[in-house]
């Protein structure tokens, strides 16, 4: 689950490519290329597409019965259906509402403990051993527990989404912290600033790049973990609707509530891009037209 | 690679400076005296031990044996720039400066180093040469009275140097601090504010 060792697997590219010749640049933001960007933008749009007229055409044709898979446009239909009469906004908002609670415990959690063990051998030696072994379980499968203590209310359903947040956003802010550059904080004494000063304007700025991919990555984790424990068990929410519909063979129903979980998923992935590249417009990688 | 010179109330005075690092030892008894408003350059072959006594006038670097007597706060601007790169140039330059004025201070040592324009830039925008600039704006403003310079203009090229070398002349005439500076280079027994090592 950490970070550190996702990045570190990445590997390097290109770094043995032979030389390129470059082509000769269009005058930034130029016409040609702006239509050139466009016309990519419009071709990586033509898979998705292509993939959704192939699914409707073999459910209309009768290749895949409704019961296995229903249209897309009978998806759509359910949507507009579940949205105008149904519970769609309710259970939607239940949803949200146990993962935004969650990731916030979970977050604020992770951050204060991350920051004590960033900063404090005596913290570090207290707390991290434990915090490590305890990552070291998956914590789906605490799930059998978490239902013996908690039933399968909201309780059980927001400790789960904590603890799944809590381990990325420990880790990336302890790393965050113990990376940041000696050689600035050897500034921070030369300019003679207090402890406090020190870490406002040194060492948490240098953490924050770390800290924030800790978010993104928890906030994939809570969603997953969401889906987990709504599925077990609940009175509503969108695991609910699933499970309801299931009973009924609603299929349409369920592929609904897996394309609105796919969509939260993304909108808060661009949440957090968003936050990167407000919070770190002084970072190179994160740069208004960087990548 | 020692000197002293005599004089009334010396900015910095060492006595028998001894810096070790494990058994090896950097520094063997030195003796330095620098006047105030003179200019010293270290020479020494590399590794002979010129950062070293830098750090240890700045107190960044515990001292072994003998007496420091040097300025409590001495500005450093060190061999690479160090700016903080989540932070304007401004904000760069007037950091552990008082809050207030801030702005207009750093404004006036950015325009003496000839970045008066780029008060709101990123530090990533800047050449090597303007990085350094800016830190040593950073060490003006605070009106040292000791000012160390640790090879500042060490990874630029020759010309950029040269230009370098004489703003920082021409910034410590006006500025009178007693300044201490690891030249690359040129051998520098600078007689305007004051000399030498
Ligand atoms: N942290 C350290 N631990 C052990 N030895 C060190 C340390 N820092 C410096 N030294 C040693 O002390 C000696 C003096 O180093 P110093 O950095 O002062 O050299 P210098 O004169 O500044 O050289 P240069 O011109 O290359 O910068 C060197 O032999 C170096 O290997
Ligand atoms: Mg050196």
């Amino acid at each position: 689950m950490s970070l550190a060792e996702d990045r570190a697997s990445v590997p390097v590219a290109g770094s043995s490519a032979a030389p390129r010749r470059r082509p000769a640049k269009a005058p930034a933001g130029g016409p040609s290329k702006r239509a050139s960007r466009q016309a990519l933008a419009a071709l990586s749009w033509a898979a998705p597409v292509a993939f959704l007229i192939v699914w409707e055409t073999l459910c209309r044709s009768g290749y895949v019965a409704p019961q296995i898979l229903p249209a897309p446009s009978k998806v759509a239909l359910t949507a507009w259906k579940l949205a105008t009469t149904g519970s769609l906004f309710h259970d939607l908002g239940v949803s949200l509402l146990r993962a935004a609670t969650g990731f916030t415990i979970g977050g604020a959690l992770g951050f204060a403990l991350g920051v004590a063990v960033g900063f404090s051998r005596v913290a570090e030696a207290a707390i991290d051993r434990s915090v490590q072994m305890v990552r070291a379980v998956p914590f789906l499968a605490a799930l059998p527990l978490t239902i013996i203590w908690f039933g399968v209310g909201e309780t059980q359903k927001i400790f789960l989404v904590s603890l799944g947040v809590l381990f990325p956003i420990y880790v990336n802010t302890v790393l965050g912290i113990r990376q940041v550059d000696p050689k600035l904080l050897e500034l921070a004494r030369v300019q003679g600033l207090s402890a406090w000063t020190t870490i406002a304007r040194v060492i948490l700025p240098g953490a924050l790049p770390s800290v924030l991919t800790g978010v993104r990555y928890a906030l994939a984790v809570a969603w997953l973990a969401l889906v987990v424990a709504e599925t077990v068990g609940a009175q509503a929410g969108l695991g609910f609707l699933a499970m309801d519909a299931r009973e009924f063979l609603r299929t349409d129903v369920i592929v609904l509530t897996i394309v609105i979980y796919a969509a939260i998923g993304a909108g808060s992935d661009a949440i957090a891009r968003l936050l990167e590249r407000r919070l770190l417009r002084w970072h190179p990688n994160y740069a208004e037209g960087a990548r | 690679m020692s000197l002293s010179v005599v004089a009334s109330r010396p900015a910095v005075a060492v006595r028998g400076l001894v810096r070790r690092y494990g058994a090896r030892t950097v520094i063997a008894g030195l003796d330095l005296t620098i006047e105030r408003g003179e200019f010293v350059a270290l020479l020494g072959e590399s590794g002979c031990g010129k950062t070293t006594l830098l750090r240890a006038l700045s107190g960044l670097d515990p001292i072994d044996g003998g007496a420091v007597d040097a300025p409590r706060r001495p500005a450093v601007v060190f061999q690479e720039h160090r700016l903080l790169p989540w932070d304007s140039l401004w904000r760069n330059v007037s950091l552990g400066q008082p809050e207030n004025g801030a702005r207009e201070r750093a404004a006036g040592a950015l325009a003496e180093v000839g970045l008066g324009e780029r008060l709101d830039d990123w530090p990533r925008n800047l050449s090597g040469g303007q990085a350094q600039r800016v830190a040593l704006a950073r060490a003006l403003v605070q009106e040292p009275e000791l000012l160390l310079l640790d090879e500042p203009f060490a990874a630029l090229d020759a010309l950029t140097r040269l230009k370098m070398q004489a703003l920082v002349k021409e910034l410590v005439a006006r500025h009178r601090p007693a300044s201490c500076s690891s030249p690359t280079t040129s051998t520098r027994r600078s007689r305007s504010p004051t000399a030498c090592c």
